[in-house]
């Protein structure tokens, strides 16, 4: 049961780490590219940048998902040094919950950007808006996923294995 | 509820902001949520809510701040290469003799990352993991140890490259170059100081010194970190020369972090590089969040003229540039104190050009005043990041480094003043290499 409940978020957690590893790649190699065409091969191909930016709104998004899975993301533990240890774990539960809320949110009202998008085209290359809004619906598709994973992962007792932070022992902020 | 007006609206936005901040939410997501309140609490025709996504995106759909994920990879690619271990043995070497040794070679190792990195909270975390214990092992107090860390690493975002300095050049449309050039100024100054609070510090506490390394042991540790110390030459010259530009640099110092922690010092494998990316990817992805986070409150605040509303307020106290510069950094160190600097530059930066252009103040001085002043807010509670990265890195308890900072914190005010009241400590370096 364990394994079955835990190998689709893990697969998930995978995919969205060679995504982010992809999309980093994508920023340095059309910067890269830019370097050796203006001053080595001077192709006259223009889409570099464009290509740069679509590669950094994704890595944003996907990026933050996993950031969040991996309890990385910037926030401020203030209150926890004051708290205890119960209040403490309400407290990151009612985080959580409401993280996970905001993320739908947007994706649910972001869900028009998708159809506006694919109206602008991206100059010089075969992608239009479209895909720079899909990136961050899918960064926060993503994201409630890896809460709710989480939250069902605390409720079990973290007999689950769905929390990465707790099972990797990373609470600390960045 | 019923709608608010739009100062109410902007007011219970940003006090929403701060308590879901103070409870422990995301810090893009407090953003992000209290902005969404204030559009659908908004007096009068109702906002859309797809502006938040829109803004959101256009937060970071800016072909310039591509710099950002690669100055972060070439940080990340020097720590696990090994330039970072090589840059504290030269800092040692160097100013190792110097009392309170260690606090010393932290900061001018953090001086020099500087150089190279951009990032502060990057630079706190790299010298902070090998330099805190250190510091510890030697009977400095913990808090303190932190607290010098936190301190130097604000040189990061002051020197170049800067991705504060980046962001401020697209908003302003200001040169990137001069902006550079402008900071080091400022960097050299806060050095300055830092050391001479280290050696203060050191002597009150008793903190011991280490023997001076001769002449021929500077030589050699020289010439086996001269790959790591031609990195910020290789930046600054690169785009001082008009051979590459601000992005292209940030490129090329990652293909060269990568083949000398590669090939050289061999501190990294080819096995490791998936993980370099992705772990670069990650810290990039959080910075980049929160600039993105940011838009939709910013497009609150233009929304409801609250820039034009700011602006004639600080213009209607004085028109004397000097008190205006005075009445503009009150209002920054407040927002400091409850944002972090990136945003906190997307939501001010258009409220605040207004007055620089009015008054006629040169745009590099006001900038890295500006800058510098937000860098501040990373030093001091609720919100300073640095202390909570040293306190996490360093795993110290935060109020000791909150305490411990606020010799460094005042010499940062000093700095600031300084700089706000004598132009040239700023433009002088822009004005002769221009």
């Amino acid at each position: 049961m364990k394994r079955l409940v835990a190998w689709p978020v893990r697969a998930l957690a995978w995919l969205m780490r060679a995504a982010v590893v992809s999309a980093m790649l994508l920023v340095l190699l059309s910067t890269l590219g830019q370097v050796a065409d203006r001053h080595l091969v001077q192709s006259g191909f223009g889409a570099f940048d464009q290509y740069g930016t679509l590669g950094l709104v994704w890595l944003t998004f996907l990026g933050i998902a996993a950031a969040v899975r991996e309890r990385a993301n910037i926030r401020i533990d203030l209150l926890d040094h004051f708290l205890p240890p119960g209040a403490v774990r309400v407290k990151g539960v009612a985080l959580d919950v409401a993280m996970a809320a905001v993320a739908a949110l947007l994706v649910v009202v972001g869900w028009p950007l998708l159809e506006v998008g694919s109206f602008q085209v991206i100059m010089d290359t075969p992608f239009d808006y479209g895909e720079v809004y899909a990136a961050l619906l899918a960064g926060m598709a993503v994201l409630v996923v890896f809460v709710v994973a989480r939250l069902l992962d605390a409720a079990s007792g973290h007999r689950l294995g769905l929390d990465a932070a707790a099972h990797q022992g990373a609470h600390d902020p960045i | 509820m019923p709608p608010l007006t739009k100062a109410r609206m902007i007011l219970f936005s940003v006090v929403v902001f701060f308590a879901l901040l103070l409870v422990g939410l995301d810090v893009g997501f407090s953003m992000i949520s209290a902005a969404l309140l204030g559009m659908t609490l908004r007096a009068g025709a109702g906002v859309d809510p797809v502006m938040a996504p829109l803004n959101l995106v256009s937060g970071v759909d800016t072909a310039a701040l591509v710099t950002v994920p690669l100055f972060i990879l070439a940080g990340e690619a020097m720590n696990r290469g090994g330039v970072t271990l090589r840059l504290i043995t030269w800092s040692a070497a160097m100013v190792g003799h110097f009392r309170g040794s260690l606090s010393q070679v932290a900061v001018l190792t953090n001086l020099i990352m500087a150089g190279i990195t951009g990032s502060a909270v990057a630079d706190a975390t790299a010298t902070g993991g090998l330099m805190i214990p250190a510091m510890r092992d030697e009977g400095y107090k913990p808090g303190y140890a932190a607290a010098v860390i936190a301190a130097s690493a604000m040189l990061g975002p002051i020197l170049p490259p800067s991705i504060p300095m980046i962001l401020y050049g697209i908003m302003a449309n200001v040169s990137i170059v001069k902006l550079f050039l402008g900071g080091v100024g400022p960097a050299l100054l806060l050095t300055a100081g830092y050391m001479a609070i280290c050696g203060i510090v050191a002597r009150r506490r008793d903190y011991r010194a280490r023997p001076r390394a001769t002449w021929a042991e500077r030589a050699r540790v020289t010439r086996s970190s001269v790959w790591a110390l031609f990195m910020p030459v290789l930046i600054i010259g690169g785009i001082r020369s008009g051979v590459i530009t601000v992005t292209e640099a940030a490129g090329v110092i990652c293909l060269y972090a990568l083949a000398v922690g590669l090939l050289i010092y061999r501190g990294l494998r080819w096995r490791d590089l998936g993980s370099l990316l992705y772990a670069a990817g990650r810290t990039s992805a959080v910075v980049l969040f929160l600039l993105a986070a940011a838009g939709p409150f910013a497009w609150l605040l233009n929304e409801a003229h609250i820039a034009t509303a700011i602006s004639q307020g600080i213009l209607g106290i004085s028109i004397h540039p000097l008190v205006v510069l005075l009445v503009v950094n009150v209002l920054l160190l407040l927002v400091g104190m409850i944002l972090e600097p990136l945003p906190a530059l997307v939501m001010f930066v258009p409220t605040l050009l207004p007055i620089q252009a009015q008054l006629g103040i040169d745009p590099i001085h006001f900038a890295v005043v500006v800058i510098v002043n937000l860098m501040i807010g990373m030093l001091h509670p609720p919100v300073g990041l640095l202390i909570f990265v040293t306190s996490a890195v360093g795993r110290v308890p935060l109020w000791s480094v909150a305490v411990e900072v606020l010799p460094f914190l005042g010499w940062a005010l000093v700095v600031l003043a300084l700089i706000s009241v004598f132009p040239d400590l700023v433009t002088f370096l822009p004005r002769i290499l221009s």
